[in-house]
């Protein structure tokens, strides 16, 4: 019965004893162990005495109370709610994507194979086609072309509206020879239809003219640049006007559509027209 | 059904699958369990450095919320926290050269400590004053288990278990470190008494 009460210490540890026997209470086999351990009863009852001390040392000391700060810094590593839905939905569609049994995509063969391939779908979808880019040559404007296509900015801009020149009397070009190549080099070749009267080419063809530029002013029959500057004055002021109010009705509608591209051809004509007025 | 179960009555291990999922309630549990005793013991581990001891309590928790994986749900995870905190006080004493820097910081707060001498009998003050300065001078793996076991109150098969090494290593240690702890003491009391002797008139 007695050996089969449990003891409150451990006879094989010496530090159990110290804390619950005297060396005088040690049983002879206790003793001896002990002895085997220390030099006397002396060294055992100091050493006995210090443990006591230690234990009550602890138990007065307590344990230190941690910074606050440390907990809230642990907790702040924690994600919010939110974010952690967010977490775990992403983490089960990646699951379900790459199953961590399935191995098969982790052989290096196959991760090989299929970077090959999204690196040619991607330079499939990157690449220009050759039909695109021969597409594009062709509305792009050759190198050595001196005319650039009308921007939208420019067809957006309303035409500048011609300025009409005063009709000037005859005696101010009496003595002016006109040049007449100026007239006949240029050719009209964007004009829009309705939008000017048709010039009368008999009124200003070169030979005419030539012909009104060197005759003399003051002939016997009356002919002569005196006369055609008349015909060609009255002609001029019906252009002059027609022009005029069909370009203040072509201002009026570019208010409500886009106005045509203005090439340079318009204003060529415009200089033919003040070259006609020069010349009378 | 576990959900139901307040958090405070699951074990640790318990504690450490939730913490798995990131649960912040299983974490707080298991910081109010050791948070104090982690702190008290790199605080004794360390120099006595309040810094040091919090930025090591707060690295520890730090480890244990980033990588619950580690622990083993096979051992307790008491010890498992203790040998953790261990491996991080070695590598400061290897960093900072172990010993030296204990030793000249005691040796410069010892000779400005006063001796307020009781009748009779040691004083408490300052038996634990002489009890830190004969553990510092120990060696690290001595006053480690010293620490775990009268500090911590550890058993000897956790620190066994904390410290990688079989019961029977503890329990050797344990006991020479008790009886180079009291021949430093029984010196101090030698010394203490030749002070009182010599100074009959002190309050």
């Amino acid at each position: 019965m007695a050996m089969n009460t449990p003891t409150p210490y451990d006879p094989e540890d010496i530090e159990s004893l110290m804390l619950h026997k005297r060396f005088e209470e040690l049983y002879p086999e206790e003793r001896e162990f002990v002895l085997r351990h220390v030099d006397g009863a002396d060294e055992y009852e100091s050493m006995r005495r210090m443990l006591h001390d230690l234990l009550e040392d602890r138990d007065s000391g307590g344990l230190l109370e941690p910074d606050p700060a440390i907990r809230r810094n642990l907790m702040a590593m924690f994600p919010s709610e939110e974010r952690s839905g967010f977490r775990i939905w992403l983490n089960s569609l990646l699951l379900k994507l790459w199953p961590p049994a399935l191995i098969w995509y982790r052989t290096p063969a196959f991760q090989l194979a299929f970077s090959t391939a999204a690196l040619l779908l991607a330079v499939w979808v990157i690449w220009p086609a050759p039909g695109a880019e021969l597409a594009q040559n062709r509305v792009t404007p050759a190198v050595g072309e001196k005319e650039a296509l009308p921007t939208e900015a420019d067809s957006l801009v309303p035409a500048a509206p011609a300025e009409v020149q005063p009709v000037e009397t005859e005696t101010d070009h009496q003595d002016q020879p006109v040049h007449a190549e100026s007239s006949t080099e240029m050719e009209i070749t964007d004009v829009t239809p309705g939008a000017y009267p048709p010039v009368q080419s008999d009124d200003y063809s070169d030979d005419k003219i030539a012909k009104a530029a060197t005759a003399p002013n003051n002939t016997a029959d009356g002919e002569g640049l005196s006369v055609f500057a008349n015909q060609a004055e009255k002609s001029e002021n019906e252009s002059v006007e027609a022009m005029s109010e069909s370009k203040a009705r072509n201002r009026k509608s570019n208010t409500n559509m886009i106005q045509p591209p203005v090439s340079s051809s318009m204003h060529e004509v415009d200089g033919l027209l003040d070259v006609l007025y020069t010349a009378r | 059904m576990a959900d139901r179960i307040p958090y405070s009555t699951l074990s640790d291990a318990r504690l450490m699958q939730a913490l798995a999922q990131q649960d912040q309630k299983a974490f707080a549990v298991l910081y109010d369990r050791y948070g104090k005793l982690m702190y008290t013991y790199f605080h004794k581990m360390l120099w006595k450095d309040k810094e040091r001891a919090r930025d090591f309590t707060q690295d520890l928790f730090a480890k244990v919320i980033r990588r619950p994986d580690l622990y083993d749900p096979s051992r307790p995870f008491k010890t498992w926290l203790y040998s953790v905190a261990h491996n991080m006080c070695k590598n400061e004493y290897a960093k900072h050269g172990v010993r030296q820097i204990a030793h000249q910081e005691l040796r410069s707060t010892g000779s400005t400590m006063t001796l307020p001498v009781a009748q009779g009998e040691m004083d408490r003050e300052l038996f634990r004053q002489k009890l830190t300065e004969a553990l510092d001078e120990l060696d690290e793996v001595k006053r480690t288990t010293f620490e775990l076991r009268f500090t911590q109150e550890l058993s000897i098969l956790e620190i066994a278990e904390a410290m990688e090494c079989s019961e029977g290593t503890v329990k050797s240690r344990l006991f020479y470190t008790l009886k180079e702890l009291n021949r430093k003491l029984r010196m101090f009391e030698g010394i203490l008494g030749i002070i009182i002797l010599l100074i009959p008139q002190w309050p």
